[in-house]
């Protein structure tokens, strides 16, 4: 049966595999015959999602993005140690909530480094010649703070909508390169970090939340669908593209 | 402003991670467990709480006291509420929701939901 999604025996790299929309990802992947490299901080927390996997020419990366300079080399290693690497998704990310007034400009400074300029290092790292099976696609996470705004979110909205500016320009550079380059952008999806959220925002917060979502909250799977998707050879001819997957949160 | 006018103004998209806002991710469990025994160790003196609730309203140093209703507070609003947290997270090592802080009258009433670390 044709399915255009097919990835049996391609590498691909998932940044944030440890939860929610990354680990969900992986699992998928797994299912479409990738081979799937796990990386995230904890070892113990990868092989859970490692359990969960498909296939078994899976590995796990415990590896801290926040080295940034370190990416590049590290990829390669990894090339070298694993083959090369057809696909990546950075899913790893941090988020804060804070009023303008209380934000520093350290706080500033970490937001950007793990969602914006880990997100540029990899990429680095992705279009070394020893590094990429080409033709390779690369898929950020975005969100739809990057495309509409959320009072108290503005330092994670910025770095969010810093990368649908990134995904076009490196469309563009990384094309002589074989490499795809694109953006999903979800709204909240139902993940440990939501279950959390729900405890620290209240009941009222969360029903309005959920009213926001016209097709209500839906699972990390209907992210890594599309993440899927536009990995596989059903995205081949789509690139610098930020694919919006949020139930009608920004339809209003 | 109330919370429904800040959701209205698609502020609806709120997650807090207070956890993460402060430091480089933990390489290793030894440095996990010496930050878990910090957070243990964090309280802070009645005047120095009240003036944090000052600087969340960013009113005056000294403005606040603990029999003030939070309805009175001219800042106290869901941007409050979500600064409290954090700074409950930060310099108290508490995990607080805002249902909890919703059930609060009054400053003081904030004090008793940090039991413990403030005095």
């Amino acid at each position: 049966m044709l399915n255009p999604m097919d990835m049996t025996n391609r590498r691909i790299l998932v940044t944030g595999a440890s939860s929610g929309i990354g680990r969900e990802t992986a699992v998928l992947l797994s299912q479409l015959g990738a081979r799937v490299i796990l990386v995230g901080r904890d070892r113990s927390r990868l092989e859970g999602t490692l359990s969960l996997l498909d296939g078994s020419s899976h590995r796990v990366e415990p590896h801290d993005l926040a080295e940034l300079d370190e990416i590049p080399a590290w990829l390669k290693s990894l090339s070298q140690e694993f083959g090369a690497i057809s696909g990546l998704v950075h899913s790893a990310g941090l988020q804060m909530t804070l009023p303008l007034h209380r934000v520093t400009a350290a706080q500033v400074s970490k937001l950007v480094e793990i969602n914006l300029t880990a997100a540029i290092m990899l990429a680095k790292g992705m279009r070394q010649i020893e590094v990429l099976a080409s033709p390779g696609s690369l898929v950020l996470l975005s969100s739809v703070v990057g495309l509409v705004g959320s009072a108290g979110r503005s330092v994670y909205s910025s770095t969010k909508s810093a990368l649908v500016g990134l995904t076009k320009s490196l469309a563009l550079e990384l094309a002589r390169d074989g490499l795809r380059v694109n953006c999903v952008a979800p709204a909240f999806v139902s993940t440990p970090m939501f279950e959390e959220a729900k405890n620290r925002l209240g009941a009222e917060q969360i029903s309005a939340i959920e009213a926001a979502h016209p097709l209500g909250i839906d699972t990390a799977r209907d992210i890594a669908n599309s993440v899927a998707f536009l990995l596989a050879d059903s995205g081949r001819w789509i690139t610098g593209t930020t694919l919006v997957v949020d139930g009608g949160y920004t339809a209003q | 402003m109330v919370l429904s006018d800040l959701l209205a103004m698609r502020g609806v998209n709120l997650v807090l991670r207070a956890q993460e806002l402060k430091q480089v991710p933990y390489r290793f469990s030894g440095e996990c467990r010496r930050k878990n025994m910090e957070r243990n160790e964090k309280h802070m003196t009645n005047v120095e709480f009240l003036n944090e609730i000052d600087a969340i309203i960013e009113a005056k140093p000294g403005t606040t006291a603990m029999d003030d209703q939070l309805a009175s507070l001219a800042s106290w609003d869901s941007m409050a509420t979500i600064s409290f947290i954090a700074m409950a997270d930060e310099k108290l090592g508490l995990a607080l929701n805002a249902d909890q802080l919703a059930s609060c009258k009054t400053v003081g009433d904030l004090v008793k939901l940090c039991a413990g670390k403030v005095d």
